[in-house]
């Protein structure tokens, strides 16, 4: 797994290095994944695959876009089981997902906060 | 450059915007397709657009496809953004009107370049239409006056006469010369003879209204069309044109000529079978009277038949 340095790195490469917006968008990681993780519950307690895996598929832009990729594959994983209908092991990769994305917006804050000027 | 976004993930949203931003373009975002296509078929619409494939209400494909299907002009370039990676979603994203595509999660180097790319393209684009504009100005226009050329005033002619009969107005036809014009070019030469044509096209301009039109009809002929809401007075239009020439000397060069000119009319009335060439042949022997009856004058065609037959002279 790749360290957290390393994923700081790729997240301001998204950004071109403007730890101001990368700030903006680790703050508003949490409630934009929470408002997606509620359309993929309701999905699933409604057996539409559809409605599921276009929610996993918001998820997998949304996390490959700030530069987690590797939990941008486990929404790619999330996504396949949402279209093959195989929805309570979808649910529970996707809770995982949820707390992996959270602790990992933590750790990356921290060392955001922490970086000397000019990194 | 306006830039359009459209992106149904807030957080990807707000990455574009502030990444455009950054790289200095004025922004419009949205998360709606409909809303998208709305701007995009609007007055004044960004150029270029990027626009998310998956959105909830319209789809990136979908606002492209009836884009295209809507408007032609102006060129909008649109860059798809979508997470699909298969070579048949990408071959169906352009084939629905997309110019270009990048892949989630967008490098914004990469994206950049492609905006930039986009830039080029609506540039040429946008210089293509001008210089098609020109052309077709050019076209229509007399270079020396300024005013339509033989052409393109009997076209008005036609517009504007299907459009009296359409809307059941009255259509005044002027058809004027300048008196003894071969005179002037010879005694001052043909540059002063150009500048009194010049000048005679400007105070014509003057006298008629921005919806009037005239026309250099033909060396030192000029054709007006004037389309009247009330009934048409052609007495009080031939004298206002008449009098704004003679009225006072033209300044050319240092020199001050009295200019003076002819003045043929005739009137279109709704529902009468006079079509757009007779008009003229009409306004023509009007010209024509004068023109045998010392010139410097004006008259109008339906008037003519109540005087006495010219003079014999010449
Ligand atoms: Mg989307």
């Amino acid at each position: 797994m790749e360290t957290t340095r390393t994923l700081l790195h790729r997240c301001l490469t998204q950004v071109e290095g403007d730890t101001g917006l990368l700030e903006e968008l680790l703050d508003m990681l949490p409630s934009c994944l929470e408002d997606l993780m509620a359309s993929f519950r309701k999905a699933v307690v409604d057996h539409d695959a559809t409605a599921a895996h276009e929610a996993a598929h918001s998820v997998k832009g949304m996390l490959a876009n700030v530069g987690f990729f590797e939990l941008a594959e486990l929404a790619y994983e999330i996504e396949q089981l949402s279209k093959a209908s195989r929805f309570s092991v979808a649910l529970e990769r996707m809770e995982e997902l949820a707390e992996k994305t959270n602790a990992t917006v933590t750790e990356v804050r921290k060392l955001l906060e922490n970086m000397p000027c000019g990194c | 450059m306006r830039v359009l976004i459209a992106e149904d993930n807030v957080l990807t949203r707000r990455m574009l915007e502030r990444t455009f931003e950054r790289w200095g373009y004025e922004l419009v975002s949205t998360p709606s397709g409909k809303e998208a296509l709305d701007l995009l078929l609007g007055p004044d619409p960004p150029l270029i657009a990027v626009v998310d494939w998956m959105m909830g209400d319209l789809d990136g494909v979908t606002v492209c496809r009836r884009l295209r299907a809507e408007r032609t002009e102006p060129y909008i370039y649109i860059i798809l953004v979508t997470g699909r990676r298969s070579t048949a979603d990408i071959v169906a994203g352009l084939e629905a009107g997309a110019d270009d595509y990048i892949v989630k999660p967008f490098n914004p180097e990469e994206l950049r370049v492609r905006v930039r790319a986009g830039e080029r393209i609506v540039r040429l684009h946008q210089e293509l239409v001008n210089a098609r504009e020109k052309l077709r100005l050019q076209a229509l226009t007399d270079p020396l006056t300024q005013i339509w050329n033989h052409k393109a005033i009997l076209d008005r002619l036609d517009s504007e006469y299907e459009r009296a009969q359409r809307e059941g107005i009255e259509l005044v036809v002027a058809m004027m010369d300048v008196d003894r014009f071969k005179q002037i070019n010879d005694t001052y030469g043909h540059q002063v003879g150009d500048q009194v044509l010049v000048e005679t096209a400007a105070r014509i301009r003057d006298v008629l209204r921005p919806y009037d039109s005239v026309g250099r009809y033909g060396g030192e002929e000029f054709l007006v069309i004037v389309p009247c809401q009330n009934p048409a007075d052609p007495a009080d239009i031939g004298r206002r044109l008449w009098q704004r020439i003679r009225g006072t000397r033209y300044k050319l060069d240092g020199l001050h000529l009295r200019v003076t000119v002819s003045v043929g009319l005739s009137v279109w009335h709704a529902s009468e079978d006079i079509p757009p060439p007779q008009l003229v042949q009409r306004a023509d022997q009007a010209l024509y009277y004068v023109k045998r009856n010392g010139r410097d004058n004006y008259m109008v065609y339906s008037h003519m038949a109540a005087l006495p037959a010219p003079a014999n002279a010449g």
